[in-house]
């Protein structure tokens, strides 16, 4: 826990608060009559998170500073490449299906956790990869598509 | 029908065989998921949620048995996982998940003093005992419960779901402000979309499938699965660990006999606990673990192996896991995570949870009752011989388990969604689930909102338009006397740990379950 990431949450948290109140205001004038509106729900969730926000910012005002336990470099160039990798990974779904790249998303996460056995992680990645593809794509007919379109 | 006979209608389901398959597929894959350190019960029923809608929809079967089938396996993966979970507290001292953590405490010190096999068999039948005790409370409650809720107007409805968010939120986490702000945010997502009074659309920027609102499946896989996995990625590595040897597999008849009493108050304790809305698992564990040392006659053996903190604790968490289902089935309103995302996957299938649940869907509700004595017994009979093989399970290296995690993630949501934005979604959330968890904003009651956010508003409009618009309508003495006590309940479930800690008490807090 950080006391500047609460300060930070705390200004998005009241920022999205003001936002739906915003926003809803536009919705209130579609309907006529009623006394509910689509509005109403949104800007009543919209002020109690903006209360909110405010307490939070004064709990964390009154927190005392703690520190942090630093992680090793590692540990966040495994993070960080893993998720860049499946940032990667929804990118290429489409244009190259599911099978392969399902296939190198695995192999390079493997690897960056732990480097070493790629035979063993060639096998598991290429091995999943094809199980999901027999069973669910092409036995049970899961809505995915397995190869590169032009292989189609 | 009397209440014998929809059960026997629900045994008729439920022996179904590829209902006894699910059954089969949902303990066993729950137990593996309780095991699993890097996996919990929230993500692993989120994460077999469109698994199994794949494989219900190939099959053929009509929405309702889709929806029974599907129920049956998530619900067999939620029991199961608090069966697992056990396993790995006894053997490794390392909870597999968070209401097994009592258990570690004398279950542990009973393997180290060679007697593992005891401690395990005790759990399992503890936690056997304890689930078909709340099914037994569940059956005869749930018809009455259901009536009564059938006379609640949508002021009352309202009030009991304001009452369901406070509790959660109360209880939630280490601070109040933060769960009350993840609620308040679920409340708010689940806004987006088309408004279903006016048809109009809402917060959506234009962005076409964001029209429907953002899909519940891609919410709870990202904020959970794939979040738990961003965590537990920056974590150290685990050592090797020793697994306890396991020498009988059967306790003698003095450890069986010092285990009936707190058994017997583990299911009833636990089944209560379950109940009530946001005290789940862990905290049935942990209060019939105070209790057990309490009312024993030797409570300093509590701690160094006593059998009833094994027995007590291990009941009390499967029986609360049974209670929780009564609010779900009977009110609609899940009374922790875990429920909240079976009952979004009833409502994926067009199912609503609720007192019509049992009139509208009694195939569904009975053959879910009625899988589930099945499904504790086969956690029995699956459990003991084959402990030893489930202790390996947490072998399973980390470097191959968290990339497959991600992998099935990415695969359940586009088959179930088939939307770019969806994997996207699914990304941020994760995200956003890793960030939350790790800065302690518990992630719970975001997804419970969501689910009860549409009917919230639903039921204000309703009542507002009844009232001509006067808020007071929900705190009326003479007109509307139980939803004033619902919110009389909601207030106190937030101010009574405030003024606890106002007063220097450490306030229980449920991390998760």
């Amino acid at each position: 826990m950080s006391r500047r990431f609460d300060f930070i949450a705390s200004a998005i948290f009241l920022i999205i608060g003001l936002f739906f109140i915003i926003a809803s205001q536009r919705l209130g004038n579609n309907v006529i009559g009623g006394t509910v509106t689509p509005a109403t729900f949104p800007q009543v969730a919209g002020i109690v998170l903006m209360v909110l926000s405010v307490l939070l910012f004064v709990d964390t005002i009154k927190t005392v500073k703690t520190t942090e336990k630093h992680l090793a470099d590692i540990y966040y160039r495994r993070f960080f490449i893993i998720v860049l990798s499946m940032a990667l990974y929804i990118l290429l779904i489409e244009p190259l299906g599911f099978v392969i790249s399902t296939f190198l998303f695995l192999l390079v996460a493997f690897q960056t956790m732990h480097r070493g056995k790629l035979l063993s992680s060639i096998l598991i990645a290429g091995g999943f990869s094809l199980v999901v593809h027999f069973v669910f794509i092409k036995l049970l007919e899961a809505s995915v598509q397995s190869w590169p379109s032009f292989i189609n | 029908m009397s209440t014998i006979d929809y059960l026997m209608q629900g045994f008729s389901i439920s022996f179904l065989w590829y209902n006894l398959l699910f059954a089969f597929m949902g303990v066993l894959l729950g137990t593996i998921v309780g095991v699993l350190p890097g996996i919990g019960p929230m993500s692993g029923v989120a994460l077999l949620i469109p698994i199994t809608a794949t494989i219900t929809g190939s099959m053929g079967l009509s929405n309702e048995d889709s929806a029974t089938s599907s129920i049956i396996l998530l619900a067999g993966v939620y029991y199961g996982a608090m069966y697992g979970g056990s396993t790995t507290s006894i053997l490794l001292n390392t909870p597999g998940e968070s209401s097994s953590v009592v258990t570690a405490l004398d279950g542990y010190q009973m393997a180290k003093q060679g007697r593992a096999g005891s401690a395990l068999s005790i759990a399992a039948i503890g936690s056997f005992v304890g689930g078909i005790v709340t099914l037994i409370a569940l059956m005869f409650l749930a018809e009455p419960l259901s009536r009564m809720a059938l006379k609640f107007s949508s002021v009352e409805y309202f009030s009991l779901m304001v009452l369901g968010l406070c509790a959660i939120s109360g209880l939630a986490g280490k601070s109040m402000v933060k769960a009350l702000i993840m609620t308040t945010l679920g409340l708010l997502i689940a806004t987006i979309g088309t408004d279903q009074f006016s048809g109009v659309e809402r917060f959506t920027f234009g962005v076409l499938s964001l029209s429907e609102g953002v899909a519940f499946l891609t919410l709870a896989v990202g904020l959970f699965a794939v979040g738990e996995v961003f965590k537990t990625i920056l974590h150290e590595d685990t050592q090797a660990i020793q697994i306890a040897k396991i020498n009988s597999l059967y306790p003698s008849k003095a450890e069986m006999k010092e285990s009936i009493g707190p058994i017997a108050r583990g299911s009833i304790l636990g089944f209560f606990i379950g109940i009530l809305p946001g005290a789940g698992a862990i905290l049935a564990s942990f209060f019939s673990y105070v209790m057990e040392k309490k009312i024993s006659k030797t409570p300093e053996k509590f701690g160094k192996g006593a059998i009833a903190g094994v027995a007590g604790p291990e009941t009390a968490n499967n029986a609360a896991s049974g209670g929780a289902m009564v609010p779900l089935l009977t009110l609609g309103i899940p009374s922790s995570g875990t429920a909240a995302i079976l009952m979004g996957a009833l409502i994926m299938y067009n199912v609503q949870p609720g007192p019509l649940l049992f009139s509208e869907h009694p195939k569904v509700a009975w053959g879910l009752i009625a899988s589930m004595f099945i499904g504790n017994v086969m956690l029995l009979i699956l459990n003991l011989p084959l402990v030893k093989v489930f202790a390996k399970i947490i072998d399973t290296p980390a470097k191959y388990l968290l990339p497959l995690i991600l992998s099935i993630s990415i695969f359940g949501v586009l088959s179930a969604q088939n939307s770019m934005i969806d994997l996207w979604i699914l990304l941020i959330c994760g995200a956003l689930g890793f960030l939350f968890a790790k800065h302690d904003y518990p992630v719970a009651p975001l997804v419970l909102s969501v689910i009860l956010g549409p009917m919230m508003e639903a039921n204000l409009g309703r009542a507002l338009n009844i009232s001509e618009g006067n808020w007071g309508i929900f705190v009326n003495p003479t007109m509307h006397p139980i939803s004033l006590a619902f919110v009389i309940v909601a207030a106190l479930w937030l101010l009574i740990p405030l003024i606890l800690k106002m007063k220097g008490k450490e306030v229980l807090v449920n991390d998760d379950d």
